[in-house]
């Protein structure tokens, strides 16, 4: 199980992360959401070891994320990037091998382990179709499915995605998300995800974590986090909850500005 | 790990490029010596070799005590600015990247002249006075720059691109400083900055060959770590990589491979910037072969570039600096046409 706690970060001599706790268990789920500028990323990176942690704990069960090498944390955290365009020259079998990094010898020779790791990793997004392309050459979801496969090869019980769905069209935002929930609960992960539509958070996620102003102001299950009043001052916003037709699962309407 | 091109094998192709331009630049001079007897006087050489010497007497001398030392200073020259430039252009992920970014060009220039036109005491004044204070002068600028750069624990990039021009130009200033001042030495020193004057003889050979094997060695090691930094130093970091430790093992390895080549043979631009784009266009990024085959083409570019410095003028050498600008800036153009429409940076 994931464990923060307490956690605090600065971002030069400006407080971005502030005193905030939250669990995720093997196996499920949890949305990360909050205004714009409320520490998401900041805590993403924090955890993944990118920026320092001022005070606060990270563990993965028994062991303190905060104290470990580059190789070590990458055996227990990956992390699925945004969607970017560095790194596009490569082809999409050589950037998911790279996942294989914290498993392998620094001169990057891959064993027959990695190979099949990087084989079930790819099999798994249907990127195997794709290995032979260039990333620079795909379209946002396939490149989203690339970097989801690099993460699946590292191997690791906890899976941090940050806005996976970022310039995703309606079709590609449920395809990754699918694929996320899917591999969650067939690897028993442990995933933390920063999203940006809270109504995919309902459709998605087994718990949310409500971030504003560093601050966590909410964790629970979408039905308790995304209520009108709590999401309404959160973001600053009106607007109303409805059921989704189907399922009852809140749904987060913004108001009419065309009445 | 596949990568497209499988038409053309990279290692064999390079290498018999190679074989040719080093047989060529060693054969053709003011005098010819045709390939079969080159062999056959260096095969001579060797113990155990019974061949009889059919040849006249001055080939041997011309071969063994001109050519080949100096063919070697250029294949090894050739070879470091190649591969440090495939390092440089892969730490900054920046295209335009070569081994003189952070200051190595401008600081060895810099010492090369101070060498040539300041009065030395007596004593200081010998064969190795030139090389060895172009390589302080090249390792002392490549210090302060990454100190100037650094912010406690981290070096950004941007900071010490920024940090290695400012200082370059402040070098180089006192450079053309130093040459005005001094008449006599302008031409010896200009010499020096164009890549002109590679020193003669075995003993430069000897001197920088251990650096040379030992820095392209450890180059052609790091290209796993080069290959993680193209996704940006968060992603590195996030799949393993020591980011830190990378960057200043690679800015040290390549900083004194250049800075070796340098020394002996003068600034010779274009080819570490050059070298390492056509690799990427045939063969692709992956810096595990980029690093090995840039070494190779490297070797090869500075040779040909040699040969045509020795012979568009002879009896006159030009500066080999020169010819590299001139022949291979539009050759580079040519390739970049052909190949625009692929990704390959």
């Amino acid at each position: 199980m994931l464990q923060i706690e307490n956690l605090r970060v600065y971002y030069g001599q400006r407080l971005v992360v502030d005193n905030s706790s939250l669990q995720v268990e093997p196996g499920q789920v949890v949305a990360l959401i909050g205004p714009n500028g409320a520490g998401k990323t900041s805590l993403v990176r924090a955890i993944s070891g990118v920026t320092p942690i001022h005070s606060g704990t990270v563990r993965f069960g028994q062991t303190d994320l905060t104290g470990l090498t580059a190789p070590q944390r990458a055996r227990i955290l990956a992390v699925v990037p945004q969607v970017s365009f560095v790194g596009g020259a490569y082809t999409v079998a050589q950037a998911v091998m790279m996942g294989r990094t914290a498993h392998m010898s620094w001169l990057g020779h891959p064993s027959e382990k990695d190979q099949e790791q990087v084989a079930d990793a790819m099999a798994a997004t249907c990127t195997d179709i794709l290995a032979d392309r260039r990333i620079a050459e795909l379209s946002g979801g396939e490149q989203q499915r690339v970097m989801l496969a690099r993460a699946l090869a590292q191997q690791t019980p906890l899976l941090v995605l940050d806005e996976p769905t970022n310039h995703l069209d309606l079709q590609h935002q449920s395809t990754i998300l699918s694929l996320v929930r899917e591999q969650c609960r067939l690897r028993k992960l442990a995933v933390l995800m920063v999203l940006h539509d809270l109504n995919l958070v309902s459709l998605f996620a087994d718990q949310a974590a409500l971030l504003v102003a560093g601050r966590m102001v909410r964790f629970g299950t979408p039905g308790d986090v995304l209520t009108a009043e709590t999401i309404g001052s959160a973001y600053q916003t009106d607007l109303d909850v409805i059921a989704h037709p189907h399922t009852n699962r809140p749904i987060i309407l913004q108001k009419d500005h065309l009445e | 790990m596949s990568d497209r091109n499988q038409k053309l094998p990279p290692f064999s192709v390079n290498l018999g490029v190679l074989l040719v331009a080093l047989v060529l630049n060693i054969a053709i001079g003011a005098v010819f010596i045709p390939p079969d007897t080159l062999l056959r006087i260096v095969l001579s050489r060797l113990p155990f070799m019974e061949i009889a010497a059919d040849w006249p007497a001055h080939y041997e001398a011309i071969l063994l005590s001109i050519r080949l030392p100096h063919a070697i200073l250029i294949l090894m020259t050739g070879a470091a600015l190649g591969s440090s430039g495939a390092a440089y252009q892969g730490l900054f992920r920046n295209p335009l990247a070569d081994p003189y970014l952070i200051g190595v060009a401008s600081g060895a220039g810099l010492g090369a002249v101070a060498a040539l036109t300041l009065s030395w005491p007596q004593s200081l004044i010998g064969f190795y006075l030139i090389p060895i204070s172009a390589f302080i002068g090249a390792v002392l600028t490549v210090l302060v720059v990454y100190n100037l750069a650094r912010v406690g624990n981290l070096v950004p990039l941007t900071t010490l691109i920024l940090a290695g021009v400012a200082v370059g130009a402040f070098t180089s200033a006192v450079t053309s400083f130093l040459m005005l001042n001094d008449n006599e030495q302008v031409h010896r020193a200009i010499s020096f900055l164009l890549g002109g004057s590679p020193m003669a003889g075995w003993n430069p050979v000897l001197a920088a060959l251990p650096y040379m094997l030992l820095g392209m060695g450890a180059l052609s090691l790091l290209g796993h770590p080069l290959n993680l930094l193209q996704f940006g130093e968060e992603q590195a970091k996030q799949m393993g990589l020591p980011v830190e430790l990378a960057k200043t093992v690679i800015i040290v390895v390549a900083s004194i491979t250049t800075a070796v080549a340098v020394s002996f043979s003068g600034v010779i631009g274009f080819v570490g910037l050059v070298v390492p784009h056509i690799i990427r266009m045939v063969w692709g990024p992956d810096y595990r072969r980029l690093i090995p085959l840039s070494i190779l083409l490297g070797a090869s570019t500075l040779l040909a570039a040699d040969l045509v410095a020795r012979w568009v003028m002879a009896p006159r050498v030009l500066p080999v600096g020169i010819v590299t600008a001139m022949i291979g800036a539009p050759f580079f153009l040519w390739i970049l046409r052909r190949a625009k429409a692929e990704v390959f940076w």
